[in-house]
């Protein structure tokens, strides 16, 4: 590894031999599991499918899909895979050529300019501030179901107490610097898989056998394809798919312990793919076939089960001790997801304070923890103050912050392709590969991501799309167009404090993407 | 010698055992500055080089972006905050500062002290104890359970005292006769640094009774006591003061808390009985002494 030594402070003394101060950096492997040696392709599956988090992922978006498109959600399953795989061809490009952490910031600043790139830095902050408040909501409500007590279950208050624990201790967790180890991440990732994979199994035999009990359908072939669907209702649903593969990206990244780099990541992004659109779909048609479309108990059609969708495969397929596991599971999947959250959007921040887009103290790193302490904190202030906004303010807090985080990624995932596509456009015609994965991909990809967006935006505003509305507009738009809004006094603040990067001084097309100097 | 090394040039010392390296752990905390105090004071009387290291946890891999590049960012930051510690030491002193990558902050002192065949790992305690007395951090705590090199510990507050001259090392002899002694370590702390030595032995602390059978086992111990101190006389130089402090009181708390601890005091406790061959490991008896004494504390590894 890279050997550095400056020149140490050499001591004013005088005397011959004194003070001579010379840093060197040693690196000691030590015992360091997965980074010793080599990635290989099991390695950066598991990576990117613990960005994922399926389980949560699942719980979260499904009884939302559902209800957008009804039977056919396993085909947006498979649908909205497409766009998110052209942006993750953008995303493979842009941090090969400029690997920083700032990512989207960095990338829109070097093709856009310092005030779009400001603006896709926000909407990855915006993006992991309403994840945050989902996966509290989802935790404490599986929680509380998990120990049976449905009563807190119900209760606003409760929700909100452990919910809001739940964000400081996942706030405090990342700033003391404690991680999941691989290990743990692997085993988590196969109970997740074991458990939705065995329950719907079951149903799907169930239902087979005809041991479902009468609300039960047959699966058909044709939900796997999207027919008679209108636009709206496909951009819905698409927004929501975004959520259930975000992060997915993840797999493709190479350092230089991936074995093999040249087709790891290929071979890792396939394997992710199938396993990821293989498993949502089974899990799907297992629901949607043992549960049928009726309004009444499980049934699909039943409004009240939108957010508990993913328990129909508990108890009543398979009784109390998979009902467990799967509450259990769902649980701990969105907490252990906030890691690949937390950590990532404070190295952002980060980055951005390093190249003077936010003020220094966001750069500064705990002298004791060695983290981004300070950025980290802000973060979970800021998820914890739009968490008991949300909650006071939303009906449905759930099924709202789903559907803006939605927006949110759609938002700065659209920008991220679009600057591939112009950052690289001197490149674009030198190679059938560079036009192919530079241009033609991420053009694509965020073509689609803005037409979701702006159809599902113009959808919002009704005041009837969703569970709540503010002032006669839909509180989705409210929440997620408006955080992407608040965005813009909070950096004209930034411009006020510090204008050298909206200047173009630390920040440019060409900047050499460096080990910037430490404040 | 020893007092002399500060004007010996390095080539005086070519041809002479090589110069001793003490290991400083260092953060940018309060406790750090501590560590980096007694390391200057142990290096003014003993002319030892001073490494000052500061480990660096590996950022987890992810799959995101640019982790090579924060990870470089944060040695870097590492190397700053040393470059800030070692300001704090004041001159005539030989020192280098080093940034190494390991899980555990105890791990890479112990891996570096080793590699560097360090005489000491010096640390100071965490950083919310009371003024002047010492609290075990996550860090030191390990070091005391598991190091294989002696570890010396700062008090909270040490920083106030970089100028201090070590004078005196009071070494806890133990009275079992299986326990481990760090006498053997002291003694040849005392040749190389010509301080004083003070033998501190813990006796009888524990009976509540005052009748002939205890009195008669005080006694004895005290005569144990006293073989002892004449046995070290006779085998350190005879220009270096022996003592023997007998600590006495109704219980060992007690006794310890009446002990006269002075500002150029430095203690050196053995290991326990549960300590591995050749490791170091706080026993019960060393803790105690670690909350009394305000003066700094060697923890040596067990001798066998």
């Amino acid at each position: 590894m890279a050997e550095h030594s400056d020149s140490g402070a050499a001591n004013p003394s005088g005397a011959d031999h004194s003070g001579a101060g010379a840093s060197t950096v040693l690196h000691d492997p030590g015992d360091k599991g997965l980074r010793i040696g080599s990635i290989g392709l099991l390695g950066n599956v598991i990576i990117g499918l613990a960005a994922v988090a399926p389980a949560y992922s699942l719980a979260a978006t499904l009884g939302f899909v559902v209800d957008s498109v009804g039977e056919k959600a396993p085909s947006m399953f498979v649908l909205a895979f497409l766009p998110m795989l052209l942006v993750a061809f953008a995303y493979r490009e842009l941090s090969t050529d400029t690997p920083d952490c700032g990512t989207t910031f960095t990338w829109a600043t070097k093709a856009f300019g310092p005030w779009i790139g400001w603006i896709g830095g926000w909407g990855v902050a915006v993006s992991a501030i309403i994840v945050l408040a989902n996966v509290s909501e989802i935790s404490a409500l599986y929680l509380f179901q998990f120990l049976g007590l449905d009563a807190l279950a119900d209760s606003l208050l409760a929700r909100v107490l452990l919910g809001s624990f739940f964000i400081i201790t996942m706030t405090w967790i990342s700033i003391r610097g404690i991680v999941i180890s691989e290990r743990m991440q692997m085993i988590l990732m196969f109970i997740q898989f074991a458990v939705l994979i065995v329950a719907s199994v079951i149903a799907l035999v169930k239902v087979g056998l005809d041991r479902a009990g009468p609300q039960a359908i047959d699966p058909e072939w044709s939900w796997l394809w999207p027919g008679g669907l209108d636009q709206s209702q496909i951009a819905a649903a698409v927004i929501l798919c975004i959520f259930i593969y975000w992060g997915w990206d993840a797999c493709l990244a190479v350092n230089e312990e991936t074995r093999d780099p040249e087709k790891t990541p290929g071979r890792a992004a396939l394997l992710t793919c199938l396993i990821l659109v293989a498993t949502y779909v089974l899990v799907t048609y297992a629901i949607q076939s043992f549960a049928g479309f009726g309004d009444t108990g499980i049934g699909l059609g039943n409004d009240a089960n939108d957010e508990d969708v993913l328990t129909i495969l508990g108890e009543p397929v398979a009784g109390a001790v998979m009902a467990s596991a799967l509450l259990l599971t769902v649980c701990v999947s969105a907490l252990s997801s906030t890691q690949s959250t937390i950590l990532p959007t404070a190295r952002g921040s980060l980055s951005m304070a390093v190249y003077k887009a936010l003020p220094e103290k966001f750069a500064s790193i705990h002298p004791r923890y060695m983290t981004p302490a300070f950025g980290t904190a802000v973060m979970g202030g800021a998820a914890l103050t739009f968490y008991l906004v949300l909650s006071l303010v939303s009906q449905d807090t759930l099924a709202d912050s789903i559907a803006s985080l939605g927006l949110a990624v759609a938002f700065y995932y659209g920008i991220t392709a679009f600057a591939c596509v112009w950052y690289f456009r001197s490149t674009l015609l030198t190679s059938a590969r560079n036009f192919f994965f530079r241009g033609l991909f991420p053009l694509v990809g965020g073509l689609a991501m803005t037409a979701a967006f702006v159809r599902s935006a113009y959808d919002m505003i009704s005041p009837d799309y969703g569970a709540t509305s503010i002032g006669g507009i839909g509180g989705v738009f409210v929440m997620g167009v408006g955080m992407l809004v608040l965005g813009i006094p909070l950096m004209l603040a930034c411009f006020a404090y510090n204008s050298e990067f909206f200047r173009g001084k630390t920040l440019t097309a060409d900047t050499e993407v460096k080990v910037p100097d430490v404040y | 010698m020893s007092t002399d090394s500060l004007a010996a040039t390095p080539d005086d010392t070519a041809g002479d055992a090589p110069v001793p390296r003490l290991t400083v752990g260092y953060l940018a905390t309060p406790s750090g500055a501590d560590g980096i105090a007694l390391g200057v004071a142990l290096a003014r009387v003993t002319g030892a080089d001073l490494d000052l290291v500061c480990v660096v946890r590996p950022v987890p891999y992810d799959g995101s972006p640019g982790i090579a590049q924060y990870q470089r960012r944060l040695e870097d930051q590492a190397a700053e905050w040393l470059r800030e510690g070692a300001a704090l030491i004041p001159p005539g002193f030989r020192y280098r500062t080093i940034v190494t990558v390991n899980d555990s902050f105890a791990d890479g002192l112990i891996s570096h002290a080793v590699e560097t065949g360090a005489k000491m790992i010096v640390v100071g305690g965490t950083g919310d104890g009371l003024l002047r007395r010492h609290t075990l951090g996550t860090v030191s705590n390990e070091l005391v359970h598991s190091s294989p090199v002696p570890v010396a510990l700062a008090p909270r507050g040490y920083s106030d005292r970089v100028d201090t001259v070590l004078g005196t090392v009071t070494v806890a002899v133990p009275v079992e006769p299986d326990a481990d002694n760090p006498l053997p370590f002291a003694e040849k702390l005392v040749e190389r640094a010509k301080l004083n030595l003070r033998l501190l032995s813990l006796v009888s602390l524990e009976s509540p009774f005052d009748d002939d059978s205890s009195r008669d086992a005080r006694r004895a111990q005290i005569a144990v006591a006293r073989e002892l101190l004449d046995k070290t006389r006779a085998e350190v130089s005879p220009e270096l003061e022996v003592g023997v402090v007998v600590a006495d009181g109704d219980t060992l708390d007690e006794a310890l808390a009446n002990l006269p601890w002075g500002d150029d005091d430095i203690v050196a406790v053995g290991s326990g009985h549960l300590a591995p061959p050749h490791r170091v490991f706080l026993g019960s008896t060393a803790a105690r002494i670690l909350r009394w004494t305000t003066s700094p504390v060697i923890v040596v590894p067990r001798s066998r």
